[in-house]
């Protein structure tokens, strides 16, 4: 019975692997269709040099942030130089109501070092003075005392670390002093806010010192320089070629920018972009898809990370108001994408959904172009509402298909002080 | 070849007939057995990272045995959906190549004829019969692939067996009447 079992095994082993059976037609479109293709794991082969351009990315942005910081601080203390400056009493300059701090300190101090060089030279005409001011007076009268006089004024600049007494304590002096036109006349006015000082600065200098903080301005300067910070949102709408808008999909994040100039700025940001678009299988790229499959349409959806550069300038539009234009290049870090195909395979019409995952990037992508208005709502902050078109320069995703985006930023900006 | 449609259309093609002979074992119907072939096809591509070449052993051999498995495990899964229903009808002609003459017409008629018995088999008898005398599978793995006992496994055996050898008998008589 067993011998019989046995043969009998052996038979149907062998009718198993030798019955002629037909394989019919290849049906490997369909197999095709339901496994990732080639794109999907050329993605894979090629992720660390991805994984380059996005460090490389953020290189980027870290070095434009490096250098905006570095030139900050390059150019803060410059400013802080040129205040001083201002305040110094400099050949041909007459020393200006308009600029915030005038020295008192520093006025007794030259007033000290001209009575010095006037018992030197003898005394000066009044009326050069009042036209001049005192330092050309005194170039034109010697030039060859020029550098004494220079160095005389350093010397009164390297023992200014007392705390300033502001131009108002000035106008305050002039004020309650009978003698009018005390800036018309410098050398006047420091000879009386020489005695005034020893009065008033005691008492400034006394609550100052108090409060050990620079003495507020009744009209700050208008800061022209530096970084700012904020966050953005806003609704986005994208599209290919021109064959219409899905629904809205949203961009928030944060941006930091320099402010060059009262009208330039540099800006950059990390964005996070969801867009959602449809296009025609004409415009989509099947390089990256199987030979024998053929896209009808697609409905898609990207989820990007947006990395802009770019310059923006602003028009005065009132006290605080501004009108702002920029233009710069965005890169993207392409995350997920979905999309929803109407396909063609082998003559047969099929519905597929595919999703990647393998992040791609897509270095300046599109150009960016956007005008708006900019209001500030305090001394430091400041609210934009700027329209925006992107405009594509590269394909992005599995079709490299061109996606142009237009939208709404809202964002609230953050001067550093 | 992972991810790349080209080699894989090749490995596709050359061995999608290797598949469909065991697949058909199993599965009654041939146009079930071709989506079950493609379905087989679809879950090795997809899990192809986890197959590892080695330099030294029969890579092909090796992927025949997994490609096998694949699909043994995908038929399997078909007939437990189906609760091992048997099916009606019977096998449609245009299914079998043509033996056209050559020497070993008979032999190839006669395996022909040994499968359809084994098709024949309820599906439960069928599946145990296919993955212990043929696919070589133990009754304790054969219990877990299924999700049935040990002892139903060797009973389902032992009756397939009791079936097929009645078959073949009627088969010798037949062919014995016909002379």
């Amino acid at each position: 019975m067993q011998d019989i079992e046995n043969n009998m095994d052996d038979l149907f082993r062998k009718a198993a692997e030798n019955y002629p059976l037909k394989t019919g037609e290849s049906r490997w479109d369909e197999i095709a269709a339901a496994i990732p293709g080639k794109a999907a794991i050329a993605v894979k082969k090629k992720n660390n040099r991805r994984k380059y351009s996005v460090l490389l990315l953020l290189l980027f942005a870290g070095l434009l942030l490096g250098g905006g910081f570095l030139f900050y601080t390059t150019t803060k203390n410059k400013i802080t130089g040129s205040k001083d400056e201002k305040s110094e009493i400099k050949a041909g300059n007459i020393p200006d109501a308009s600029n915030d701090v005038y020295d008192i300190n520093r006025a007794v101090e030259d007033y000290k070092s001209l009575k010095n060089l006037k018992s030197e030279w003898g005394d000066i005409g009044g009326s050069s003075f009042m036209k001049k001011g005192i330092a050309s007076t005194v170039v034109t009268e010697n030039d060859n005392r020029k550098n004494d006089y220079n160095h005389v004024l350093q010397k009164a600049n390297t023992k200014e670390n007392q705390d300033n007494i502001h131009l108002k304590t000035l106008f305050t002096i002039e004020e309650n002093n009978p003698k009018k036109n005390l800036l018309a006349n410098p050398y006047k006015a420091i000879q009386n806010t020489d005695e005034a000082t020893q009065n008033m600065s005691m008492q400034e200098r006394t609550v100052d010192d108090k409060k050990n903080e620079r003495p507020k301005s009744k009209y700050p300067s208008q800061k022209n320089k530096g970084f700012y910070f904020g966050i953005a949102a806003g609704p986005s709408f994208s599209e290919v070629k021109s064959q219409g808008l899905k629904k809205a999909g949203i961009d928030a994040g944060v941006l930091a920018g320099y402010q060059l100039s009262n009208n330039f700025s540099v800006e950059t940001g990390l964005l996070f972009s969801k867009k959602y678009y449809y296009s025609d299988g004409k415009y989509f790229n099947m390089s990256k898809m199987p030979a024998n499959m053929q896209v009808v349409s697609l409905e898609g959806s990207s989820a990007v990370f947006e990395i802009p550069v770019k310059v923006r300038y602003r028009v005065t539009a009132g006290n605080k108001n501004y009108f702002t234009f920029s233009a710069g290049l965005s890169s993207y870090m392409l995350t997920n994408e979905k999309n929803d195909y109407r396909l063609l395979v082998s003559g047969v019409q099929q519905n597929m959904t595919s999703n990647y995952k393998t992040t791609h990037s897509y270095i300046n992508a599109s150009v960016n172009l956007s005008a708006g208005y900019e209001t500030k709502i305090s001394k430091y902050s400041s609210v934009r509402i700027e329209p925006y078109l992107k405009i594509p320069l590269k394909g992005i995703g599995v079709g490299s298909m061109h996606v142009m985006s237009t939208g709404l930023q809202i964002a609230v900006t953050r001067q550093s002080h | 070849m992972i991810g790349d449609h080209k080699y894989q259309k090749i490995v596709y093609e050359r061995y999608r007939g290797y598949a469909l002979k065991i697949v058909f074992r199993y599965i009654y119907r041939y146009e079930k057995a071709l989506d079950i072939v493609n379905d087989g096809f679809v879950k090795m591509f997809n899990s192809f990272s986890k197959f590892e070449i080695s330099r030294d052993a029969d890579n092909e051999k090796i992927l025949m045995g997994w490609l096998k498995k694949i699909m043994i495990n995908t038929a399997i899964d078909e007939l437990r959906k189906g609760n091992m229903l048997p099916e009606i009808g019977g096998i449609p002609d245009d299914v079998w190549e043509i033996a056209d003459g050559c020497q070993d017409a008979y032999q190839l008629l006669l395996y022909k004829d040994l499968i359809i018995l084994i098709k024949e088999l309820p599906p439960a008898y069928r599946a145990v019969f296919n993955l212990y005398v043929i696919d070589g599978y133990s009754h304790s793995e054969i219990a877990d692939m299924m999700s049935i006992a040990i002892g139903t496994s060797k009973s389902n055996l032992s009756r397939a067996r009791v079936l097929l050898q009645k078959s073949l008998k009627k088969m010798e008589e037949g062919k014995l009447c016909r002379i």
